[in-house]
């Protein structure tokens, strides 16, 4: 007979084994009930119920005396599991097997062995059901029957314990499932509320306290609308009246309720009928404060506002106050100019020289009125784009610029430019200053003036570059500023208009202005970028 | 332009009173047979919704000297409910104890209501509205 199973299908019938739990565990009356019948059945001194491990043979019970566990290789349960069915051991004393047994060698020195094996569930032959007796003796084939039966009652035992074992295990899982899920609500940031189809909070997480202030003994038995701010109230109900009408929707809804310090905290809340589900019985209702989110959204709505509105009434002003100063100033001008032709010489030179700062001081301020004017048209109307040839628009700003490129003998250069989507009168403005920038500020050689153009991801880059008396990098911000001059009239003329008027258009088309200088004396570049896809935000700034 | 200072809207006595019948509506009509009638629960948890709507809407519009044709309102919805009582009764949705209970606060509801309808003319008609 074969002692030893292949180590595959040993290793799995260890494996159920393990399963059942059992080994090492104490005497169970299930068990001992079963030996007890089969020693009385059987007239035998000895009945045990066994477990054959990796090396031994343990004894879950025992009837009659002996030790717990014996080697399983000196285990007369090792060849019973090793059959199908019933094994007889007529004569202990002459099987090589078991002649080793300490209870055949020893007290009580059995002679007779019969035994059965148990199987588990799922068919490992995990132990066996032996009798023994201190005589030789044989089994009829009813006596066999009976062992069988005893084998068989054994394994029902083995099945139930399993069962049990497998639903305790469950339930455990189940607890801890409940309690990770509790500690989760309990810890969220969020309340979690359970109401009754009346609104009742009969559950509430412990962040209601956090959030709103209340205990949540405070609570008991009271409604969550009793919390609820009046003006909120009736639109509250009505949604809690759709949840119900709606099991198993979601809705949402804000509203403000009332802290225990009787301030107000804005809710966010989401609601789902869960009235017929049997776990829940009730509303969840899900609250997270947005109180603070609230206050910095209209903070933050109530600046802006206050921003666009006071730059509409700059702009007007703006506006207004230019084109109505220009008249009275146009007269000024013309009156003082004639005065300066037809007088010129009659009074004596000192009003000659008061007369021409008066000339010079109304065309200075024309120019002023006009580059303002310009200034605030820049940010008004309708930006209209179109297919702009910026090739055409360079040359138009240059023959703008025709007196002062002679007048200084300037040089100007450029890459060949590229058709793109824009106002072709504002870049025409905006080349035109930047290049007559570029003109005014030289140095003592003749200015030279480069336009290039890069495409990069998105918008077009130009860029203007001359060997001017450059800029302070610590003034770079400041040159972008409407009236911030760096240099005085006498140095070089002019508003302090002129790039604040390149940076409002460059923006309106949804680009960026800025100027790179190595220093002054360095020369300086100053770039722009034109978006390639033009901006469907083309709309009329605030003001228009 | 006569401006009505009515203070909070929670401390008004016709806006306390709709608010305790709505919650004890919701109650009642949460419990037993009531709460299987759907359509009867709905309806009832509505018109007292709407009872708070109209109040609620009158008081927001109340610098403008508006507030009274949303308190007409107000008092028909409730002369509704106090009606539907009587079905819910007849159904045998509503015990004798808790319809009087009903009855009695949509009645002080309404009266709540005249009251400060009332005031408003009062205080609109003398061409000033009352210092608060």
């Amino acid at each position: 007979m074969a002692l030893t199973l292949s180590s595959a299908a040993e290793t799995q019938r260890l494996v159920a084994v393990r399963a059942l739990s059992l080994l090492d565990t104490p005497p169970e009356e299930r068990f001992d009930g079963i030996t007890r019948l089969a020693a009385r059945a059987f007239n035998v001194p000895w009945a045990a119920i066994s477990i054959v491990d990796a090396s031994r043979a343990w004894y879950k019970s025992r009837y009659g005396t002996g030790p717990s566990e014996l080697p399983r290789t000196a285990a007369f349960d090792n060849q019973v599991i090793a059959s199908n069915g019933p094994v007889t051991l007529a004569d202990a004393s002459r099987d090589p097997n078991v002649k080793d047994h300490p209870l055949v060698v020893g007290d009580p020195h059995l002679r007779f062995f019969a035994g059965h094996p148990v199987a588990a569930a799922d068919g490992h032959k995990v132990g066996a059901l032996t009798i023994a007796d201190t005589k030789v003796r044989e089994l009829t084939p009813a006596a066999v029957q009976t062992l069988r039966n005893l084998a068989e009652w054994v394994e029902r035992e083995f099945n139930l314990l399993q069962v049990q074992t497998e639903l305790k295990w469950a339930k455990e899982t189940q607890r801890r499932g409940e309690e990770h899920f509790r500690l989760l609500i309990e810890n969220a940031q969020e309340i979690v509320l359970v109401l009754e189809a009346d609104g009742v909070m009969r559950y509430k997480s412990l962040s209601i306290e956090r959030v709103l202030g209340y205990k949540i003994h405070d609570l008991l038995r009271k409604s969550l609308f009793e919390y609820v701010s009046a003006y909120d109230l009736p639109r509250v109900l009505t949604v809690f009246n759709e949840a119900i009408r709606q099991a198993g929707t979601t809705q949402a809804v804000e509203f403000r309720c009332r802290h225990r310090d009787g301030s107000w905290r804005t809710l966010q809340a989401w609601l789902k009928n869960l009235l017929q589900d049997r776990v829940v019985e009730g509303v969840i209702v899900n609250l997270r404060d947005v109180t603070q989110l609230k206050e910095a959204e209209e903070k933050a709505k109530k600046t802006a506002d206050d921003l666009a509105r006071s730059n509409q009434e700059l702009e007007q002003f703006a506006y207004a106050a230019s084109h109505d100063l220009q008249e009275p100033l146009r007269k000024i001008a013309s009156y003082t100019q004639l005065l300066q032709q037809r007088y010129k010489g009659k009074f004596d030179a000192e009003a000659d020289k008061f007369i021409g700062y008066i000339v010079d001081g109304a065309y200075r301020m024309q120019a002023l009125i006009r580059d303002l004017l310009m200034y605030s048209r820049a940010g008004r109307g309708e930006l209209t784009l179109e297919p702009t040839d910026m090739e055409a628009v360079l040359a138009q700003a240059l023959s703008n610029l025709e007196t002062a490129i002679q007048t200084n003998q300037a040089t100007i250069t450029h890459d060949p430019l590229p058709m793109i989507m824009a106002s072709p009168s504002q870049l025409t403005q905006v080349l035109q200053n930047l290049v007559g920038n570029a003109i005014k500020y030289h140095g003592d050689v003749p200015p030279k003036v480069h336009v290039s153009v890069a495409q990069k991801s998105g918008f077009w880059q130009f860029a203007t570059k001359d060997n001017g008396i450059g800029i302070d990098p610590q003034y770079i911000n400041r040159v972008f500023i409407i009236f911030q001059r760096l240099h005085t009239k006498k140095e070089y003329p002019g508003t302090g208009i002129g790039l604040a008027i390149c940076k409002k258009m460059v923006e309106r088309h949804g680009g960026q202005i800025w100027l790179e200088s190595e220093g002054e004396g360095q020369g300086t570049t100053f770039k722009f970028t034109i978006p390639v896809e033009p901006m469907t935000a083309a709309a009329p700034a605030p003001g228009s | 332009m006569a401006v009505t200072t009515l203070g909070n809207l929670e401390e008004i006595t016709a806006w306390q009173k709709a608010k305790q019948l709505t919650l004890e509506m919701y109650t009642v009509s949460a419990q037993g047979a009531f709460a299987n009638d759907a359509e009867m629960r709905d309806q009832f948890r509505t018109s007292c919704v709407a009872i708070l709507t109209h109040i609620v809407e009158g008081f927001s519009r109340s610098e403008t000297g508006e507030f009274a044709p949303s308190l007409a309102k107000a008092n028909a919805v409730t002369g509704e409910v106090r009606n539907r009582l009587y079905t819910a009764v007849d159904k045998g949705y509503l015990g004798k104890m808790i319809f009087d209970r009903l009855y009695v606060l949509a009645t002080e509801t309404t009266r709540a209501i005249d009251e400060l309808t009332a005031f408003l003319r009062k205080s609109t008609a003398k061409g000033g509205g009352p210092s608060a």
